[in-house]
């Protein structure tokens, strides 16, 4: 057994942790952009457009995320992509994403009254000015908690990129492991860094919910 | 995003808004029967019926925001048809108000006036909240024009809903059931505004139980029953010679108590 200062065990994990953010990142804002698209694909003209992203939506959230992962990492390089392990991962959690975010987000648009869309078609005002100022406007407050509960979801799969080989947090945590013997100090230390990353996130949730709610 | 410059083709000696024999389903359930109206420009239409009687759908349809099925209805001669790319160019020049208000819950009552104007018709914020204001203050209401809706009783609310209205400027105003929501007290204010805004011969489609109005302000009184027009007729005669007797059934309940 090596003897490894547990500062050391910390910092090499603490860099680690660093990709898991900025993959979560990714997949994030990936997914953000692509269930909006999503979402404007689903509301407006034409009609087949709804179908399309149901069967989309559908297929994503029917199948388990670590397959979407292997389909990704080892069918693009099928169809002569070469995929490194962080771009593999990238694109599969930005699909995964989108699809469970464009289901929420739904959700919230279909909270907003149909007198809302209404008014606004009354108005003059066409589809995406409905949506650009009416709408997601009123659809945002409502969207922030289930939102950021999916974000943190969203960050705690990024373990399973380290299955791809991608050197995240909990990859990081297995060489360590490996090297020092101590799977519980250092898998104890792994899911206090994850808890540390996903605490924030769900402060800032509420503190912003509050505000919001204050606003009106 | 920016204001589309796009114009119609309007015919200016076309009446304002005319349906030709319009039907409309729900499922197999008919709500629209041939339902033809004609109303010329400055004219005054109230339109009464018993619930359920399709008043509210056809007056939705005239802005598009239900879709006839067979018939046609057209606005200053331009047909509305499925295939019409321009329904917000025709939307612009219809103001519609409606029962619930539907303020924008989100927007003070100066956004919600200045929005469509700013968005749509590409007028400056000053000039929107200049014309904003003159409209709140049509309506007696200017003094609240930073508070948000949930602010407003819901008499100031419709004021307020009728003003937003007004600033697109419209040429025709549609009110679909505009009191009915509102607690006795709040009624007048709501009618006041638009008696004057018929004093001064803007054309007006309403749907309404307010006989009083209809009386004082309408040109024509429509009857509707079971998706059908039923009687048409000035209000003198609507109300004192009724020649249909769903008509005399009709005003027999409504005027009775």
């Amino acid at each position: 057994m090596i003897n490894v200062p547990l500062w050391d065990i910390l910092q090499f994990l603490l860099l680690a942790a660093r990709w898991t953010l900025l993959l979560s990142a990714i997949a994030f804002v990936g997914g953000g952009i692509g269930a909006l698209v999503l979402l404007l694909l689903r509301y407006g003209q034409p009609r087949y457009g709804v179908r399309l992203v149901h069967l989309y939506v559908e297929l994503l959230q029917g199948t388990p995320l670590l397959l979407q992962l292997f389909l990704v990492f080892f069918g693009l390089p099928l169809l002569g992509v070469d995929v490194s392990p962080i771009l593999a991962a990238g694109v599969a959690l930005t699909l995964y994403a989108s699809a469970f975010l464009a289901e929420i987000w739904r959700g919230c648009v279909d909270a907003v009254p149909r007198g809302q869309w209404d008014a606004s078609a009354s108005l003059g005002m066409n589809f995406l000015l409905q949506m650009r100022y009416i709408i997601l406007p009123q659809s945002f407050r409502i969207a922030i908690p289930p939102t950021v509960g999916f974000l943190v979801q969203l960050l705690k799969s990024t373990a399973l990129a380290s299955i791809v080989g991608f050197a995240e947090l909990t990859k990081a945590g297995q060489i360590v492991t490996n090297a020092t013997f101590q799977p519980f100090l250092v898998y104890g230390l792994v899911a206090l860094i994850y808890f540390a990353m996903c605490f924030p996130l769900t402060f800032c949730a509420r503190l912003l919910e509050r505000k919001l709610m204050r606003a009106r | 995003m920016n204001a589309q410059a796009a114009t119609l083709q309007p015919d200016p000696a076309a009446p304002m808004v005319e349906m030709r024999n319009v039907n409309k389903w729900y499922g197999t359930f008919q709500a629209l029967k041939n339902v033809s109206l004609t109303v010329s420009k400055g004219e005054r239409m109230v339109i009464c019926g018993p619930s359920g009687s399709g008043k509210s759908t056809a007056i939705r349809c005239i802005n598009w925001l239900e879709h006839h099925q067979e018939g046609q209805i057209l606005i200053e001669g331009v047909e509305l048809t499925p295939g019409l790319k321009n329904i917000d160019l025709i939307r612009r020049e219809v103001g519609m108000v409606f029962q619930q208000f539907n303020l924008f819950p989100h927007l003070t009552v100066l956004q919600n006036l200045t929005l469509a104007p700013r968005k749509v018709r590409g007028i400056s914020r000053g000039e929107a909240e200049e014309t904003a204001m003159r409209y709140l203050k049509r309506v007696r209401i200017a003094e609240q024009a930073h508070k948000y809706p949930s602010q407003l009783s819901g008499g100031q609310q419709q004021r307020v809903a009728i003003a937003r209205s007004l600033c697109m400027e419209p040429k025709v105003m549609l009110f679909d059931e505009p009191t009915s929501a509102l607690d006795p007290e709040m009624i007048k204010e709501v009618l006041d505004v638009m008696i004057e805004l018929a004093e001064e011969h803007m054309t007006m489609i309403c749907v309404t139980h307010e006989m009083g109005f209809a009386r004082t302000v309408a040109d024509t009184v429509v009857f509707m029953d079971h998706g059908e027009v039923v009687e048409v007729a000035p209000p003198r005669t609507f109300f004192s010679d009724p020649r249909n007797e769903r008509t005399k059934i009709f005003l027999g309940q409504i005027l009775g108590h």
